[in-house]
């Protein structure tokens, strides 16, 4: 064991999808924390407006599941300066998501030991039933993701077995929803069994003693240079220009999602 | 009594005093610990005053590595606040305060208010009032914000700071016009702050205060999201803090509250440790720690005699081992700061660790940070200094970046002037002495401003023999690309781009640079920041806003921006900081060096024309005169308060160091020089007469 993580250190969706990117960028970005120009003008014009409407729609749906009147929320959806953000928003008041029931966590944080490590999870909504434990997570995306592409996500490893471990009761099973909020009919539903949540475990057992174990020199630089397309360290690795590549915009998205909305700071807020 | 204030079952609401040192911070802990193993399910939020008195807990959470760390959140009353506000701003909408209800909240932040406070003040300024006030005009805008922070948290209209102000006023009566200025300017302020949905400080506490807390919705989320409370240094914190709190307490499964009875450190900034007193009257239980578990013995020995004045004289041997003078005074500031090195590393060479030694003065200058850093790390004792973050302008990386993005920009009508583009071309490309930067810049500049780069055609064939031609190269390189930059290219893109594509190549000055590279991308941080209220308003393109950011931090608005507020430079080790940073931080060193004894700056006040801590104070009778007895008293009382938090704060010795002319270069002999000479001729008397 070489373990370089500072005491505490707490994994997430993020830093591990990050890590199965770029070892390098794990490195920089969640242990030294190291500051650096992201390259800008290489994303897309509408970056930065497209994470500023998904962190609204994320705020106005944890508002309802608040108790906030949804009449005021829609007239603060429909004076956001992003038109797209009043439809999503009525689109999830149509949709089933928008049932209130007793049993509902919205913005929800839960933290479990595997292996000895910490390993976070923050769901959007999080709903205990009595025979199953229903994730949600909106999106915003523009283009609606592939079904393979979502069920091989680190974040649908880490939030099944967060919320199964977490709860614990033997018999419930575990669904996984991912409504965007632009393709609001077509939800994207995985269904997990005890036996695919005992592989999860291994896979992120795996991933973490890995990390773990790993010395400061083999956080290596990816040699996929499509993955540096959106990366902040473009400049610092000399990777600047590499070809774009839509996993690795959902890759940067995501965290910069995850960054507007406080998701994965640690407990302590100045 | 550690076990006691732990104990959750028996003392399930208590208030712990104790001066510092008292081991307060340590009973909190264990009492987390037992909250965390019987309630592994709550939560608990630990409330500080600000970040630096939240390392105990960071440190403990970080160690503990317990599963259930996600129970504990640790925050300032403000983080709450302004989260609070965001996330129930409907709430806010509904009640119509602004005049576009329904558009999204525009938080500002210290630096960001007073660019807007610039924009209503300004016009005011101009017409002709505060004439009679000399203040620069970043200081005066930040007394004005400060003085509807300070209606906010003390928890008055602020339409009543000019009346509670000229209340208390004894001097000339032109000054009574000033604050008449004075509410004229925040009363436009705020108003200007409702018509574009901005949010200062003072309106959040005030919306958070008077509509998100008492709504019946936020109540049940936020009753829902803890069960535990640990509230320390509840003493620096404003009486506003201590009202939520107290709503509160009743609601919680446990709660403890911590006051540190010298506290109250931060009364400039509207600490009120008279409010935070009366948590003891909601308590169930109060306990008070009186044991000392830092101080050495003959530190506590005078600590003794300060606080007890019919306390028997020490003699001469116990206080010269607690405070230690050397034998030959020097005579200037520089000779004082070589003694105080040499004595610094004589006890690392015996065997005191670095950590273990705090230089101390109340007031930092770069000169005396570098002087010190650069004699001890020639001893090879690491220092880390802790002072409030310089401004980012005059960082060069960052100072070369503004440089260069002026030169790109010249519809911002801001040009450089010769200076700064000399420094900042010499800092992009090292290879270009300042000597030749100046020569070719010389083919370009114009009453002292340089509005674009020399092309390499245009430059007389005398002075390119004179330069190796692949800096020629670089230098026209440069040029290109400052000439094809996109006018409407937003900043932080342009700065990103720029970093990239030119700074970081071969050759050039960013290239291979670390350091660089974080200072830019602070800049950008900050730039990002600054725009984000601005954007929405009509009008304000990516030229417009690149021009507002350059000019606010050429004027100084934005001078310590967005950057940690104290920034610590170094790896642990002697530490150097100022008093009030060093009290602030809650630690205990063997050795305090204490600089500039004979400063003012020990215990006087800044000068504050346009406001008044202890005047806009919840404590301050209504109708009483602020007189110059009461300006001697409050410094005396300053003094005391501070010697004692250092003292408690040391387990060896404090030594005290003096030289004939201070850091100014003037002698001076402020209470504390005096105090100190006192304290050694009177003991030196007694030991004669005896
Ligand atoms: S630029 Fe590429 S190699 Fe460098 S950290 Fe980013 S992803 Fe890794």
């Amino acid at each position: 064991m070489t373990d370089i993580l500072p005491a505490g250190f707490v994994f997430h969706q993020s830093n591990l999808q990050a890590f199965k990117t770029c070892r390098f960028s794990f490195l920089l970005r969640y242990i030294r924390k190291f500051p650096w120009p992201a390259p800008l003008a290489a994303r897309t014009s509408t970056f930065e407006q497209d994470l500023v409407a998904g962190s609204t729609l994320h705020s106005l749906i944890h508002q309802y599941f608040l108790g906030i009147d949804p009449e005021l929320l829609v007239s603060s959806a429909a004076n956001f300066p992003d038109a797209r953000v009043s439809v999503w928003f009525n689109n999830f008041l149509a949709s089933q998501y928008a049932t209130l029931t007793s049993n509902q966590f919205p913005e929800h944080s839960l933290q479990i030991t595997l292996d000895g490590s910490l390993l976070l999870a923050k769901f959007d909504l999080l709903t205990l039933n009595v025979d199953t434990i229903q994730i949600c997570d909106w999106k915003s995306s523009r283009v609606i993701p592939k079904r393979q592409f979502l069920q091989d996500r680190i974040q649908t490893m880490v939030y099944s077995l967060v919320a199964a471990r977490a709860h614990p009761l033997p018999s419930r099973s575990i669904t996984m929803h991912y409504w965007e909020a632009g393709f609001p009919d077509q939800p994207i539903i995985f269904t997990i069994e005890a036996a695919q949540l005992q592989r999860y475990e291994e896979t992120l057992t795996d991933l973490i003693t890995c990390i773990r174990s790993l010395p400061v020199e083999q956080f290596e630089r990816t040699t996929d240079r499509k993955k540096c397309s959106y990366c902040e360290y473009q400049s610092y690795c000399a990777r600047s220009g590499s070809t774009k590549d839509e996993e690795s915009f959902n890759n940067w998205f995501e965290i910069g999602l995850s960054e507007l909305q406080g998701q994965t700071k640690e407990q302590t807020e100045f | 009594m550690q076990q006691q204030a732990a104990d959750i079952t028996s003392f399930p609401h208590l208030f712990l005093s104790g001066p510092a040192s008292s081991g307060k911070t340590s009973a909190a802990l264990l009492r987390l610990q037992q909250i965390l193993s019987s309630d592994a399910r709550s939560t608990t939020l630990v409330l500080v005053p600000q970040q630096s008195l939240a390392k105990p807990y960071q440190d403990y959470l970080r160690s503990s590595n317990l599963p259930s760390s996600q129970q504990i959140s640790i925050q300032t009353m403000s983080s709450i606040v302004r989260r609070m506000i965001a996330l129930f701003w409907p709430l806010i909408a509904s009640r119509q305060v602004f005049r576009h209800p329904f558009e999204p909240p525009r938080f500002l932040t210290l630096e960001t208010a007073q660019y807007f406070m610039a924009q209503v003040a300004d016009p005011v300024i101009d017409r002709g009032h505060f004439a009679t006030i000399t203040l620069t005009r970043n200081r005066l805008f930040s007394q004005l914000l400060d003085n509807l922070n300070k209606s906010a948290i003390v928890g008055f209209p602020h339409t009543e700071l000019a009346r509670r102000l000229k209340s208390a006023w004894t001097g000339d009566q032109s000054q009574l016009v000033v604050y008449d200025d004075v509410q004229l300017a925040v009363n436009a302020f705020r108003e200007f702050c409702l018509e574009h949905n901005l949010l200062d400080f003072s309106l959040q506490v005030e919306l958070f205060r008077e509509i998100v807390w008492p709504n019946e919705t936020f109540q049940k989320y936020f009753q829902n999201q803890y069960q535990h409370l640990i509230y320390d240094n509840a003493e620096e914190d404003p009486p506003y803090v201590h009202d939520i709190v107290g709503s509160w307490i009743k609601s919680l499964q446990t709660s403890l509250i911590i006051m540190d009875e010298g506290g109250g450190l931060r009364s400039f900034l509207g600490a009120d440790p008279a409010s935070a007193a009366k948590f003891a009257l909601q308590a169930d239980t109060c306990l008070h720690f009186e044991q000392n578990y830092v101080s050495s013995p003959p530190v506590v020995a005078l600590l003794g005699t300060m606080q007890s004045p019919h306390a028997q004289k020490l003699p001469h041997s116990t206080i010269s081992q607690a405070l230690i003078i050397a034998s030959k005074q020097p005579r200037f500031f520089p000779e004082l700061l070589q003694s105080v090195s040499q004595e610094i590393a004589d006890l690392v060479l015996n065997g005191t660790p670095a950590e273990e030694i705090a230089v101390l003065s109340p007031f930092l200058s770069d000169p005396l940070v570098f002087e010190l850093s650069r004699r001890l790390s020639k001893a090879g004792i690491p220092t880390q200094s802790l002072r409030p973050s310089l401004a980012l302008k005059s960082n060069p990386h960052i100072q070369t970046v503004l440089t260069l993005s002026s030169l790109a920009h010249p519809d911002w009508q801001q040009p450089p002037d010769l200076y700064q583009t000399l420094s900042a071309l010499s800092t992009a490309i090292p290879r270009l002495d300042p000597l030749r930067a100046r020569l070719i810049l010389e083919q370009a500049t114009f009453n002292q401003d340089v509005t674009l780069l020399p092309s390499l055609v245009s430059l007389p064939k005398e002075l390119t023999e004179r330069i190796p031609s692949d800096i020629l190269q670089q230098v026209e390189k440069l040029r290109l690309w400052l000439d094809s930059v996109d006018q409407n290219e937003p900043l932080d893109y342009f700065i990103s781009r720029l970093f990239s594509e030119l700074l970081t190549q071969p050759g050039f000055g960013f290239s291979e640079n670390q350091e660089a590279g974080e200072h830019t991308a602070r800049l950008i941080q900050s730039y990002q920041k600054f725009k984000r209220p601005l954007a929405a308003d009509k009008g304000a393109d990516a030229s417009y806003l690149g021009r507002e950011y350059y000019k606010a931090l050429s004027q100084g608005l934005l001078s310590a921006l967005f950057v940690p507020e104290e920034e610590v430079v170094g790896e642990p080790g002697v530490l150097i900081a100022p008093v009030m940073t060093f009290l602030m931080q809650n630690r205990a060193v063997q050795h305090q060096f204490w600089l500039n004894l004979g400063s003012k700056g020990w215990y006087e006040r800044l000068e504050q024309p346009l406001t008044h801590p202890y005047v806009l104070n919840r404590q301050w009778q209504p109708g009483k005169k602020w007189t110059t007895d009461d300006e001697i008293a409050l410094g005396r009382f300053n003094l005391e308060r501070t010697l004692i938090g250092l003292l408690r704060r040391c387990s060896g010795q404090v030594h005290l160091c003096t030289s004939d002319y201070g850091e100014s270069g003037v002698e001076e002999k402020g209470l504390l020089l005096t105090w100190a000479q006192n304290l050694f001729r009177s003991a030196l008397r007694e030991q004669e007469n005896d």
